[in-house]
């Protein structure tokens, strides 16, 4: 099975380094590919000068954009499987053979990385914890199924999943929307407990000052997405 | 309406359609995306023009002053422009995308046809 670990990269010069060098030293059988969303410092370099593998965006797509160019690119290198995993180092590459083996055990089309089923970890702050929980109980109300991280960007997706993303993929705040995506599609999404670090450094694409043009945002393209056909 | 509105109406959506033309000239504008202004400043200039035509308008409304239907109708126009830009300005986003990652991912494919050359 090719599996890709797709890792979007925007300003992570601080992390990028150490979190490319631990895939490759923890995950030895899955492949990476770095997308740099046309940053600003200099992550750039660092992924050329370390001969990492990467791709480039000649304009800032945010989000969504540079993950589903990571989709893209499984999709046309023929990958069995890929894996979002972010830069900064809060998602735990050691968990991946737990997500591959849940999807190939309930024949999973995605594996979500839940932080909240064993409450272990980096919980988030309180706050987000709510806003979380919210999109659980309307994900829940909508399509029946219960998703405890909607928000974790920490998926494995199999090859029908990279398909429909490489396809549509929201862009921005991509996550519990195209969950629903994913579900009125009938596709097959599960959950497997990890553990979540805290950001080594940089800073979340969800700031405070925006998190209620965030839930605004998010909550309706959920009602959007759900009553699309 | 008095003589002396519809004279300064009449100057005001003339130098406007003249500088919309001008531009369009230039090709500072896209005439596609100008036919909204263009039908705005005919219809604004045939009812001042003929304002039997805006007063019998004005009656089938129920409005009192023929001039609050020259406000009305600019501001329905100006609606419907502001709705083609931003459908414009979704469709162009969504084009950028996609002509951004393909550009990507084809920059790839070239250096690695040609490995170690830097791009």
């Amino acid at each position: 099975m090719k599996k890709l670990i797709i890792i979007p990269a925007y300003n992570e010069s601080a992390n990028i380094k150490d979190t490319v060098e631990n895939i490759i030293t923890t995950v030895p059988d899955f492949d990476y590919v770095v997308i740099n969303d046309h940053s600003k410092d200099n992550t750039l370099e660092i992924l050329r000068e370390n001969h990492f593998n990467y791709v480039n965006l000649p304009v800032n797509l945010g989000i969504g954009g540079a993950v589903q160019t990571g989709y893209k690119y499984a999709l046309a290198n023929g990958y069995d499987a890929a894996v979002q995993v972010d830069a900064d180092g809060q998602h735990d590459v050691s968990y991946l053979e737990n997500l591959v083996t849940k999807m190939e055990k309930e024949q999973a089309d995605m594996v979500i990385g839940s932080r909240f089923i064993n409450n272990e970890g980096f919980q988030s702050t309180f706050m987000r914890r709510i806003g979380i929980s919210y999109f659980t109980r309307m994900i829940r109300h909508l399509t029946g199924h219960i998703i405890t991280d909607p928000t974790s960007g920490f998926r494995l997706a199999n090859r029908k999943v990279i398909k429909l993303f490489a396809e549509t993929y929201p862009t921005d705040y991509p996550e519990p929307e195209s969950i629903v995506y994913l579900l009125k599609r009938k596709m097959k999404v599960v959950e497997e407990p990890v553990v979540m670090k805290e950001r080594q450094g940089g800073v979340s694409s969800i700031r405070m000052s925006s998190s209620v043009y965030y839930m605004i945002k998010v909550t309706l393209a959920i009602l959007i997405e759900n009553i699309r056909k | 309406m008095t003589l002396q509105l519809r004279i300064i109406l009449i100057l005001l959506i003339l130098l406007t359609g003249m500088f919309v033309v001008g531009q369009i000239k230039k090709r500072n504008l896209e005439l596609r995306y100008t036919l909204s202004w263009l039908s705005l400043l005919i219809v604004l200039l045939l009812i001042t023009v003929f304002p039997g035509m805006l007063n019998w308008i004005t009656a089938i409304f129920g409005i009192e002053l023929p001039i609050n239907m020259v406000f009305f109708l600019g501001f329905v126009f100006t609606l419907l422009i502001v709705y083609r830009l931003t459908e414009a300005v979704s469709k162009m986003s969504r084009e950028i995308t996609e002509l951004t990652q393909k550009v990507a991912l084809l920059d790839k494919k070239s250096e690695n046809k040609d490995d170690g050359v830097e791009q």
